[in-house]
């Protein structure tokens, strides 16, 4: 019996002295959170320059009194991401912890070049958050991090929450990592959000078309908005529409789109549904009186006309551009695969630039806000 | 109750679904897309259809021998020389699945969790803690896998509601595949779907031996549904490219989904501890089945005495791969042992079985404190 039990007891021990995970085990103030990386071309040909922003721990523990920096940024000089991720080993005692990363932000010129080798680091990193964002600056992409907004202490995670609580903008593509590497890969095109600093605000607005991993062009906010649209990802925003010279201010409380792939005597055409509901939130005039009561109807159909023609623009601008961000070649391949082993090759240079759009666009304004129309009485006249 | 080793008639779906969910279920979707694109989903279905006809195949034989294990019906049907070489292989085949068990483990977590920890560590972990259950015998072991079958089964359950992107077009288009990598996309689900055959140790446990059908086919087909539905959401959410790509995609699906009411920044951690208690629950049964016949081959008592022989002898069998890769062509090589095993031996015992009658009447129960591997 005591045999047994002291069997227990050396087994017990064995155990509990392997399961700690003492190998393992890493204090949190043993490591530097990096919140956001960017990349920037260096003046020698073929290197970057890699920036991390860190918070300091230290810095947000004293936050009552306000004072010490909150963060801190490091850069860097060399050819590949582990290896740049590396070189920072010599400049801080602390693990970098890519965990947590929020913001990636590849600066327009790195772009121009290839985004390709500042992906795959983050992609096969297993701490890797896969709904961090990844950014494309106009500037130097380093500039972003300096952004002086006395509201915010961290840029990099500014720029994310800024992305994803984005309600009133439809003017920018909300795509984390995930869906941008899911696009990349499917074709080697898409579209990234724009980011810009004006040295007290960064700003979010646009889009950075990338076609075979390179930049190729910028992208409006009307054209950003068009790609929002086609990429189903609209949560919301406003539209401005001139109707009998008042502007309406139309607000999308919600929006979907569907994208249908048709082959008909050999023509790819593309059937385009767009729906939206929302709500007129302002209507501006200049006139001492507003108009007398909402044509619903027109309205509707000035937006109706104005998102198609959007689309329709955006559209032949890819098809001129002989670029598919939007996934067309995945529809084709999805509803006539035999058609697509066929002209698959092709798709890009002659496929696609010959395709036909068909855009149908249904906008309904539900409510125009608590003002049905403006009355004046007849003595006040 | 200490000494009773019979299985209840709720306790056998639940061995057999902890056998079934574990190391095997987070690559599988990989798999499915890497071999067959979209119509990974159709190999799937492949999967199941062949996973069933091998429960009937093995509740049969187990039937028609309600109260003996394999090791004890083998050598009347076979002869007892070659009868006992089979109980050998089959004993081996059986430590060879916990060893591969072990290894795919211990590989995921030292990548995901441990990377400093040695695997070796990592190894013994897992089969000292399997092995303190493996020795208590059949009855805490349904218990603990009741336990850790509600732990896991729930999470697993709500995942599908909170996965933000989920494009069905993924799925699109279907029958492109040629046959040959169907069979082969097939074949691979089954690595990650076998596990019924330790009911030819076990079954001979069950209290109701009727009912040993039903609940065994009802189950495979619930737990490859469940499987199923984590490989659809996988395609899906990560698109067939994406998953094709990665090793083990379920826990990249996973980091994807975005936590309500932000309680937590990030729930993959939740899902890394259901992986893990679903693997232990795995290796538990796995020990306990390669101890438990081998105990029945070679005629002895109990089978507890073998359980850390088996963890060793798995151990070091764990220790032959060179890398993740040779890992998969192992697994691919007892998956071949398992389809020989299920649609060779089985089907033939069962032939064997109708000139051979079984000495014992069908109906007829063992008293529990007199069988002889009890308990483990």
């Amino acid at each position: 019996m005591i045999h047994k039990r002291f069997r227990l007891v050396i087994l017990t021990l064995t155990l509990a002295l392997l399961m700690t995970g003492c190998w393992d085990a890493k204090d949190v103030d043993q490591r530097s959170f990096v919140m956001g990386i960017a990349f920037d071309l260096a003046e020698t040909e073929d290197r970057y320059v890699m920036t991390i922003e860190l918070p300091v721990l230290s810095g947000f523990a004293s936050q009552s009194s306000g004072e010490g920096p909150k963060s801190v940024m490091f850069s860097t000089v060399g050819t590949s991401v582990a290896q740049m991720a590396t070189h920072f080993e010599s400049r801080t005692w602390r693990e970098l912890f890519f965990g947590h990363t929020q913001a990636i932000i590849i600066s327009g010129d790195a772009a121009r070049k290839s985004i390709r080798p500042f992906l795959d680091f983050f992609d096969r990193n297993p701490r890797i958050d896969r709904r961090l964002t990844l950014f494309i600056s106009q500037g130097e992409a380093q500039e972003i991090f300096k952004t002086k907004d006395p509201r915010e202490d961290l840029v990099s995670v500014y720029l994310n929450q800024m992305l994803n609580t984005l309600t009133n903008t439809a003017r920018v593509v909300k795509m984390n990592f995930q869906d941008s590497l899911r696009n990349l890969e499917s074709n080697g095109d898409t579209i990234l959000p724009r980011v810009r600093s004006s040295g007290t605000e960064a700003v979010i607005a646009g889009g950075a078309l990338i076609k075979d991993y390179k930049l190729i062009a910028w992208l409006g906010e009307n054209e950003t908005r068009a790609a929002a649209f086609l990429y189903n990802n609209v949560s919301g925003g406003l539209i401005v529409v001139n109707v009998d010279d008042n502007l309406y201010a139309y607000a999308m409380r919600s929006a979907s789109s569907e994208t249908k792939a048709k082959l008909k005597d050999n023509q790819l055409i593309f059937e385009i549904e767009v729906k939206s509901e929302g709500d007129i939130i302002e209507v501006y005039y200049e006139e001492a009186q507003g108009p007398s009561a909402f044509d619903i109807a027109k309205i509707e159909d000035k937006l109706n006309q104005l998102i198609a023609n959007e689309i329709l623009h955006l559209v032949t601008k890819l098809q001129d551009l002989k670029t598919d961000p939007i996934g067309f070649d995945r529809l084709v391949f999805r509803s006539y695969p035999k058609f697509w082993k066929e002209h698959a090759k092709d798709w890009k240079d002659k496929i696609f630039p010959q395709a036909k759009f068909e855009i149908k666009t249904t906008f309904r304004v539900r409510r125009t806000g608590i003002v049905e129309k403006e009355v004046v009485y007849e003595r006040q006249r | 109750m200490k000494g009773r080793d019979r299985l209840l008639a709720q306790e056998v779906p639940v061995i057999i679904a902890n056998m079934m969910l574990g190391v095997g279920t987070i690559g599988l979707p990989s798999r499915l897309a890497e071999i067959a694109g979209p119509d990974g989903i159709i190999a799937f279905a492949c999967a199941i259809g062949v996973l069933v006809a091998a429960t009937v195949l093995i509740i049969l034989l187990v039937r028609r021998f309600p109260n003996q294990g394999i090791a004890d019906y083998s050598t009347i049907l076979i002869g007892k020389v070659p009868g006992f070489i089979f109980n050998i292989i089959f004993g081996f085949f059986l430590t060879c699945v916990v060893a591969t068990m072990v290894r795919g483990f211990s590989e995921v977590t030292k990548f995901f969790l441990l990377q400093r920890t040695p695997l070796e560590v990592i190894m013994i972990s897992m089969l000292l803690a399997g092995s303190l259950l493996a020795r208590n015998g059949l009855q805490p072991i349904a218990r603990a896998c009741q336990i850790l079958l509600y732990l896991f089964l729930l999470p697993l359950l709500a995942i599908p509601f909170f996965i933000p992107i989920f494009e069905t077009g993924e799925f699109l288009p279907l029958f492109q595949t040629d046959f040959m990598s169907m069979v082969k996309a097939t074949f691979g689900a089954l690595f990650a779907l076998a596990g019924i055959e330790v009911m030819l140790v076990i079954g001979s446990h069950s209290e109701d031996p009727k009912q040993l059908m039903r609940s065994s086919v009802l189950t495979v087909i619930a737990v490859s549904v469940l499987t199923g539905i984590l490989v659809v959401l996988a395609f899906g959410s990560l698109s067939v490219n994406q998953v094709a790509k990665l090793s083990d995609p379920l826990f990249e699906m996973i980091k994807y989904v975005p936590v309500p009411f932000g309680i937590f920044e990030r729930v993959d951690i939740f899902f890394y501890t259901i992986w893990i208690a679903a693997t232990y629950s795995s290796v538990v049964i796995g020990l306990f089945t390669a101890s438990h016949h081998l105990a029945e081959t070679f005629k002895l008592e109990t089978g507890k005495g073998l359980v850390f022989p088996c963890a060793a002898a798995s151990y070091f069998l764990a220790l032959i791969p060179n890398h993740e890769a040779e890992l998969g062509v192992y697994g691919d090589s007892l998956i071949l042992v398992w389809i020989i095993l299920v649609f060779g031996v089985v089907p033939l015992f069962l032939l064997l079985s109708l000139f051979r009658k079984p000495k014992q009447s069908s109906t007829k129960k063992k008293q529990p404190q007199k069988r002889r591997a009890n308990p483990g």
